[in-house]
């Protein structure tokens, strides 16, 4: 079981005026070793961010990451080395998620071979390549000559080979055509069940996510503005942003005021969905207003 | 996309040779190339006569059919010579070339791979030494330490790794940054293992193209030291010292210099082009529309 | 889900804008020759919008350069383009110039369309008039400004470089200079790439706006975004394999591709097709399909099945 607590990342800018951005804010959630927790959001809303720093890609600037009541926040050179095969990530370009010079075979059973475990090999690549659905004459071949589809297949396949006790998929079928992704998306959906393992999935896309994952967390600027089981949130939104994202992704109208996401957000203190909400009153502008509730926790004032 | 299954000659040599684009200079660069390795190595099997025999009957000789390039002022063979100095310059440029690679690389990886303070220290040390001109440091140092081709090659040496620390340094950042880093730590790489499966493929392609255009400019540092004297002593046979040699004679026995000249262009050009070729391909933009 | 409806009252008349007979665009490569556009036939007709869908490396890209004359040289192209009743194909560059942009407007699929040196009024203003015509100076602003706010952009986007807006800004910027002198076609390539659910929600809108009153040609591999047209042609191997109105080819396909496709989206279903897209140097015999298809026949591997129906149709031996 992961459980992140008040994870937040902060990147430092400028040399003169050093600035600091909230990439990440103040964010907290646990997801069990049977589900699939979804981490929605449009781009620069930190979801990606979240994501490298639960497999410790990034270091985080303050909060808590613990897996099965572990805590490996502050892991540092060889125990993070040593800890590092159990948490595992698919990425979102299958173009670089391979090393373009070593054959797709190879890459497959890398982990294996660093992990010392070269014995059964040869079976262990068969149970694998079923267990994906690829062929083997594609094991000899490079990354390029293989479809974006299989090189992810490949890149779940190696990440479950390490029995990993986190599993982060990072858009793991935007760059992939519509008729592939759902084999992608099944594949990771079916290994999560019997591997039972904590999965996140970050997406912009609902529809996915709804189709994917038990519950969801719904991200604006770095903060999770909703959090819930997937059903709840998306047919019952509580937050306008999520409303709004739901409605754009079935492309009906949406009432909202023109301008971009985040902008005019440095003017206050409070809501970031504020300059853009068609409810907004002036509280919202004063203060950030906490995630609530039990099961279905939304950050708005309207909610509660 | 390939569909079919791979040759064992196209595992090892993925491209496809109609695609390489060897034009004809640089076919003809490489047999040139060849020939002076040849030459360098096997001198014996090339020149007609010892190349330090002095023959004060026959000094100045016009290039004939027993002195193919002549003589020059003591009556040495010069295309003899000409062979044996190809050894010598090829051995020093190759030299300089190959510690400057081999140190500048290593700095490079380590700078690039570990970053922080190590990066900060390695890179000031090369911002120093890019500060001071490189000719002048070689003339300081044979200065002290006595004239030799040995004090030559230590000198350039020293010059010559800083722009490999560099570019390496700058591959390596943009390497690191890619995915399949992240996830060689994921499947339980360490730093040495990353570095020598992940990073180094990808900056020898680099290194490769930017060392073969070095070596013509190497040859020409050594051949204009030589020149001024601080190199190859009297009666090694070096390309540049011939040249000083032969300043006395220009305009009687011109091929007292043309030749050794000559050998020193058409090697420089040699190297420049195929260096460019090969850094042409190496670009991976380009690889990957040739291999697809 | 229920898609918006969208008003769809002004005029539309018969007269085809467009007209593509048997189009083969083919690049000449070392490793083959690569059909990416292989016999296309349709019509757009006069304020009619269409979206041409498929997915990558069906050739659906090629055909937007091939209209208008932007491939590279190894290229070669046959058939016949009319626009506005005259052939466009292989004409030379001064009259393709004349073209583009005032008859033909195109909005690319990359950002980096933009030239990051160049303030965003600079580049509007440019595609407003690119051959420093005669137009007055300070109309051209005063036009820029329109076009700008017309996209829904603000006033001092205008003095901005590209970096210093977002992905979603800089589409917009990209959609005013396409429409930027008010051509009768525009041709919109992959116009929702790279942005995410709300600015594609956003674009689309945006889209739907500024063609009320022109013909489009919509490029894109979004199913979603596609319903915006009253047509949809779908496209595979580089010929058109289903063509129709946009809601029957939704709630009704007929070819086992377009079934596939739309049963693999995630409010359909989720099923995938099996197989992969055929490589577009050695293209399958008969039905490019067959391989991937769950109706394939002994006659689907052989004939090659023809399209038929005029504004409708379908390319397939078993629903025919």
């Amino acid at each position: 079981m992961l459980v992140v607590e008040n994870l937040s990342k902060i990147y430092t800018s400028g040399f003169f005026r050093p600035q600091d951005f909230h990439a990440v804010k103040d964010v907290s959630f646990s997801v069990h070793k049977d589900e699939i927790f979804g981490l929605v959001g449009e781009s620069g809303s930190g979801k990606t961010t979240i994501g490298k720093m639960l497999v410790r890609l990034i270091d985080p600037t303050s909060g808590k990451i613990t897996i099965d009541k572990k805590d490996i926040t502050n892991m540092r050179g060889k125990e993070l080395r040593e800890y590092w095969t159990n948490l595992q990530m698919v990425f979102q370009d299958p173009r670089s998620s391979l090393n373009p010079r070593i054959k797709v075979g190879e890459s497959l059973i890398e982990g294996l071979k660093l992990s010392g475990n070269i014995d059964s090999i040869d079976e262990v690549t068969q149970d694998l390549l079923k267990s994906v659905n690829i062929r083997e004459e594609i094991l000899n071949r490079y990354p390029h000559e293989v479809s974006g589809g299989e090189i992810q297949r490949i890149v779940i396949a190696r990440a479950l080979s390490l029995n990993p006790k986190l599993l982060v998929a990072d858009e793991p079928t935007s760059n992939l055509d519509m008729s592939v992704q759902a084999q992608v998306l099944r594949l990771i959906k079916d290994l999560q069940r019997k591997h039972s393992i904590p999965c996140i999935l970050i997406s912009h896309d609902i529809e996915v996510v709804k189709w994917m994952c038990d519950r969801i967390a719904v991200m604006l600027n770095g903060r999770i503005v909703e959090e819930g089981i997937t059903n709840d949130v998306i047919h019952n939104p509580q937050h306008p942003y999520t409303q709004d994202l739901i409605k754009a992704t079935f492309l009906s109208d949406i009432p909202t005021v023109d301008g971009e996401p985040g902008e005019g957000h440095s003017l206050h203190n409070g809501c970031s969905y504020a300059g853009k909400c068609i409810f907004v009153k002036p509280e919202c502008l004063e203060n950030e207003i906490q995630l609530r509730g039990d099961h279905h926790k939304v950050a708005c004032i309207l909610a509660h | 996309m390939h569909k079919h299954a791979f040759s064992r000659f196209e595992q090892f040599f993925p491209y496809d040779i109609k695609s390489l684009g060897l034009s004809t200079g640089v076919v003809a660069s490489c047999i040139i190339l060849i020939l002076l390795l040849c030459m360098s190595v096997f001198p014996g099997v090339f020149a007609t006569h010892d190349p330090n025999t002095v023959d004060l009957d026959n000094r100045l000789v016009q290039p004939g059919v027993e002195h193919y390039f002549g003589t020059d002022h003591h009556g040495r063979d010069i295309y003899s010579r000409v062979v044996y100095g190809a050894r010598t310059s090829m051995a020093t440029a190759l030299s300089v070339v190959a510690i400057g690679v081999i140190v500048g690389t290593l700095l490079g990886l380590i700078a690039g791979y570990y970053g922080g303070i190590i990066d900060q220290v390695i890179m000031r040390i090369v911002d120093l030494f890019l500060a001071f001109p490189a000719t002048i440091l070689a003339i300081a140092l044979v200065g002290l330490f006595g004239p030799s081709l040995f004090n030559i090659v230590l000198a350039l040496s020293i010059m010559w790794w800083v722009s490999y620390a560099r570019i390496i340094r700058g591959v390596v950042l943009q390497v690191k940054e890619k995915d399949f880093i992240k996830g060689a730590y994921l499947m339980g790489g360490k730093n040495r293992y990353i570095i020598r499966k992940h990073i180094i493929p990808h900056v020898l392609s680099p290194i490769f193209a930017l060392a073969t255009l070095d070596v013509g400019s190497a040859i020409l540092h050594i051949t204009g030291l030589s020149f001024l004297g601080l190199g190859a002593q009297p009666p090694t046979a070096e390309w540049g010292s011939m040249i000083q040699g032969s300043i006395a004679f220009m305009e009687t026995a011109p091929q007292t210099m043309i030749f050794p000249g000559l050998c020193i262009i058409i090697t420089v050009i040699s190297f420049n082009y195929l260096g460019d070729w090969i850094k042409e391909r190496s670009d991976p933009v380009r690889m990957e529309k040739i291999t697809v | 889900m229920k898609s918006v409806p969208i008003d769809k009252t002004i005029q539309r008349s018969n007269e085809p804008i467009l007209k593509v007979k048997g189009l083969k665009t083919t690049f000449i490569t070392k490793n083959g020759d690569v059909r990416a556009v292989n016999g296309l036939d349709f019509n757009l007709n006069n304020g009619q919008r269409m979206a041409i869908i498929g997915e990558s490396g069906c050739g659906k890209s090629v055909l937007a350069q091939t209209i208008l004359n932007l491939l590279p040289n190894n290229a070669q192209v046959s058939g016949e383009i009319l626009f506005q009743n005259s052939a466009i194909l292989n004409q030379s560059d001064e009259q393709m110039v004349a073209l583009r942009g005032k008859l033909i407007g195109l909005i690319p699929q990359h950002l980096s369309s933009l030239n990051p040196l160049m303030k965003t009024h600079l580049q509007v203003e440019e595609a407003i008039q690119p051959d420093g015509g005669s137009q007055e100076k300070n109309d051209i602003s005063r036009k820029m400004l329109n076009l700008l706010n017309s996209v829904g952009l603000r006033t001092y986007v205008s003095e901005r470089h590209p970096h210093q807006l977002s992905g979603g800004m800089n589409r917009r910027v990209l959609i005013s200079m396409g429409i930027a002198q008010n051509p009768s076609l525009l041709l919109a390539d992959e116009p929702t790439t790279g942005l995410d659910t709300i600015l594609r929600h956003k674009t689309v809108k945006l889209l739907d706006r500024i063609t009320q009153d022109r013909s489009l040609l919509l490029i894109t591999h979004d199913i979603n975004v596609a319903r915006l047209c009253e047509t949809i042609a779908v496209m595979y191997a580089g010929e058109i394999i289903e063509k129709g109105s946009a809601e029957e080819i939704l709630e009704n396909p007929k070819h086992p591709y377009t079934e596939g496709l739309i049963a693999s989206m995630p409010s359909r279903g989720m099923s995938s097709i099996p197989g992969l897209s055929p490589s577009l140097i050695e293209i399958p015999s008969g039905c490019r399909f067959h391989p991937r298809c769950p109706l394939a026949t002994e006659q689907c591997m052989k004939i090659h099945p023809v399209l038929n129906g005029e504004q409708a149709g379908v390319r397939c031996h078993a629903c025919s």
